[in-house]
């Protein structure tokens, strides 16, 4: 081969990797805008998501206080004495959840007699009721209105039936007889 | 393609990927979280909740929510549901699947070609297991690595050309490891591994509920003891993990205790709750004590690199304490989910390494070019060959023809590179034997020994011998052990070419049952 020809096919070497060069490094750059494309959405979205991340130690609180200051006011109205505290308390709960109402967290509505949702509801215990069914709130659940997601499951107590076995039916005919 | 990386753990999980800027990035479930309570509950006969949900459905319904499968893999023990056995394996791909479906529903993407991570105490039945699990929620398992190799890869220390040795704290919710790794010349070795199963942040949390109660009970003698009420214990609990995070920032704080209407204040310093759970640290520190002079032991003096792995590490304390003990600075960067990302950029790359290797180029550059990968770094991402090696020593049962003595001949041994294949002879014992019994051994002890009661037999099944051959009638056995530590073995006699195939799987699952099961699961909802 000539000295030319070796040139000419050196050159044309070169310029191929060169092209398959160019080629990835357009490809990087169109690829580099979508990502800009989907930062500048997630960002967006993060501005949101901020305020409600930067939210959730100052609701955690206030469910800590909101919890406590309704559990002493039903422990004292169970009492039974006419404390005068206890509508001050209930007053004073009032008033955080309102708070929390503020924040967007408004209470879940879970009473006795609701059916067990796993979604709405944390079970703390079970005690003898109607099986399946919410026979107690112990605490108060939360959810975000604007976005419809639980913040905080209410925690509760479920029915459940007696089982019948065998077992508990012998005393009783011991009884009987 | 995407491949995502899974850190299948005892008490959470988590799946992560490598995105379009060639990060790795975990997936968030369905509930917003970044990690999955591992617990699986067995709400109808064609209904699994997993997660959360599924942990509080405890509760309730005790009999039906399985936790903490993992330290069943391997074994055979089965669960009955619903008048079903299920193994390890199946209850472990519900998890799996849960994983995999949220990571589907967050990224639009569906979850196929994965890598699972498991301790690196792992032996070869309980590395099968875990396969198999990721096969029977329909996965394909490209890889099974060693968590702290995980943890290792995203602290980016496994950088071949720049040999390492390195040690791993890892001290999670529940469990406690500590693992020594070199990295030689491009191979990977687990030089020793040991830990506390029994030990983790929940016995720190465990400590201030104590003594949050106790100074309750010092102030108000008089009234019902906090931790007999369900309710104010659990929120002592909800405190104490708070009480826990805010010293971790800050060197004091301040928790009322409230209950039948009293209230103690009880201020915390963060030297107090040090001096409390002292002995808690103090516990992991002897075992990397010792697990550092197991490594000198086998000629790995020292170390280059301490990496923090799991919540718990994120204790000030753990900083402060291994500084001070061992005199180097830990490094620690987001140690609860460095265990996913390792895999996730492992799956990655190994994946891309393999598309070049098989020759699919346009299939390769896709990848990169989908993560953003510039020329260079598909370079060294393809030159990069990370090689692991036998993490014990595997052999069979051997009869020496002289004295009768029973022992264990090794064809694989501790430390040798993988994939391995190797191949032996052996011989009958006896005249007119009409059968050989294999049995597979795997070292059950730290270091490798030919005694019997040293060793686990993983697998076994029996050779026909043709008839009438005197003693000495030559077979071979094969064994082949793949990058993942599975085994597979061949033994065979030349003459009339029968052969025996053993997959490694003690009390594990056959293909066909996972085959079987796949099918059957896939009929089962999970949520």
């Amino acid at each position: 081969m000539l000295p030319e020809q070796d040139q000419e096919v050196d050159l044309e070497n070169s310029l191929a990797r060169l092209a398959e060069q160019v080629a990835r490094e357009h490809e990087r750059a169109a690829h580099r805008e979508q990502i800009i494309d989907r930062l500048h959405a997630e960002n967006q979205d993060l501005r949101r998501g901020l305020l409600q991340e930067a939210l959730t130690p100052v609701r955690s609180g206030l469910y800590r206080l909101y919890d406590t200051v309704t559990r002493e006011a039903a422990r004292r109205a169970t009492l039974d004495r006419g404390d005068d505290v206890v509508p001050l308390l209930e007053a004073l709960a009032e008033e955080v959840a309102e708070v929390l109402a503020r924040t967007g967290a408004e209470r879940l509505e879970v009473s006795p007699g609701d059916p067990y949702d796993p979604a709405l509801h944390r079970p703390l215990r079970t005690e003898p009721g109607e099986d399946g069914r919410v026979t107690a709130v112990v605490s108060d659940g939360f959810r975000l209105a604007e976005q419809d997601r639980v913040l905080r499951k209410a925690a509760v107590a479920i029915g459940k039936a007696p089982e019948q076995t065998g077992e508990s039916d012998t005393p009783d005919s011991e009884e009987n007889a | 393609m995407a491949v995502h990386g899974i850190d299948l753990g005892t008490t959470y999980s988590c799946i992560a990927s490598v995105d379009d800027v060639s990060r790795p990035t975990v997936h968030r479930n369905q509930e917003d979280t970044d990690t999955t309570p591992s617990v699986v509950f067995f709400e109808t006969p064609d209904n699994v909740v997993v997660g959360q949900t599924a942990k509080d459905s405890a509760v309730i319904e005790p009999d039906l929510v399985v936790s903490r499968i993992k330290r069943d893999m391997g074994h055979e023990v089965t669960r009955t549901m619903h008048g079903r056995p299920y193994t390890p394996e199946e209850i472990s791909a519900f998890v799996l699947r849960k994983l995999a479906a949220d990571a589907r529903t967050a990224t639009g993407i569906p979850v196929d070609d994965v890598v699972i991570t498991v301790p690196a105490y792992f032996g070869a039945a309980e590395r099968d297991a875990t396969r198999k699990a990721g096969r029977i929620a329909g996965l394909n398992v490209i890889d099974i690595i060693s968590e702290p190799i995980a943890a290792a890869i995203t602290y980016g220390v496994l950088n071949p050309g720049q040999d390492a040795r390195i040690l791993v704290y890892d001290l999670g919710g529940g469990t406690f490891d500590t693992t020594v790794i070199t990295l030689s010349g491009g191979d990977i070795e687990v030089v020793c591994t040991d830990g506390d199963h029994e030990l983790g942040g929940a016995d720190w949390d465990d400590r201030l509920v104590e003594h949050l109660a106790e100074r309750f009970r010092q102030e108000h003698p008089d009234v019902a003891d906090p931790l007999d009420d369900k309710q104010t214990e659990q929120q002592l609990r909800r405190d104490s993990e708070e009480l826990k995070k805010t010293l971790s920032t800050r060197t004091r704080h301040v928790v009322r205790v409230m209950h039948e209407g009293r209230v103690a204040k009880v201020e915390i310093t963060r030297e107090e709750f040090e001096a409390l759970t002292r002995d808690l640290l103090d516990r992991t520190i002897d075992i990397t004590r010792k697990t550092l002079n197991t490594a000198r032991g086998k000629g790995v003096a020292g170390f280059d690199h301490l990496v923090l792995v799991g919540g718990s590490a994120k204790m000030p304390a753990v900083t402060e304490a291994l500084t001070k003990e061992l005199g180097v600075t830990p490094r620690l960067q987001d140690p609860d989910l460095a265990v996913a990302k390792g895999a996730a950029l492992y799956a990655f790359e190994e994946t891309y390494r393999r598309l070049l290797d098989s020759g699919d180029r346009a299939g390769a550059e896709e990848m990169a070019a989908r993560a953003g990968l510039s020329d260079g770094q598909r370079q060294e991402i393809a030159g990069r060959t990370i090689r692991t090696v036998a993490s014990r020593a595997f052999g069979i049962k051997a009869t020496a023809s002289n004295t009768r003595r029973e022992y264990v001949a090794h064809l694989v041994n501790a430390n040798d590179p993988l994939p391995a294949d190797v191949t032996e002879g052996f011989a009958t014992l006896d005249d007119f034997q009409t059968r050989v019994a294999i049995e597979v051994m795997e070292q059950a002890g730290a270091v490798a020994s030919d005694l019997i009661e040293d060793n686990n037999k993983i697998a076994e099944g029996d050779l026909k011998i043709p008839p009438d051959k005197p003693a000495g009638f030559p077979i071979e056995v094969t064994f082949t052990l793949d990058t993942s530590g599975l085994l597979h073995v061949t033994a065979r006699e030349n003459e009339t070419g029968e052969r025996l195939e053993l997959s490694v799987q003690i009390g594990g699952m056959s293909e066909e049952e996972v085959a079987e099961s796949r099918a059957a699961l896939s009929r089962v909802q999970v949520s």
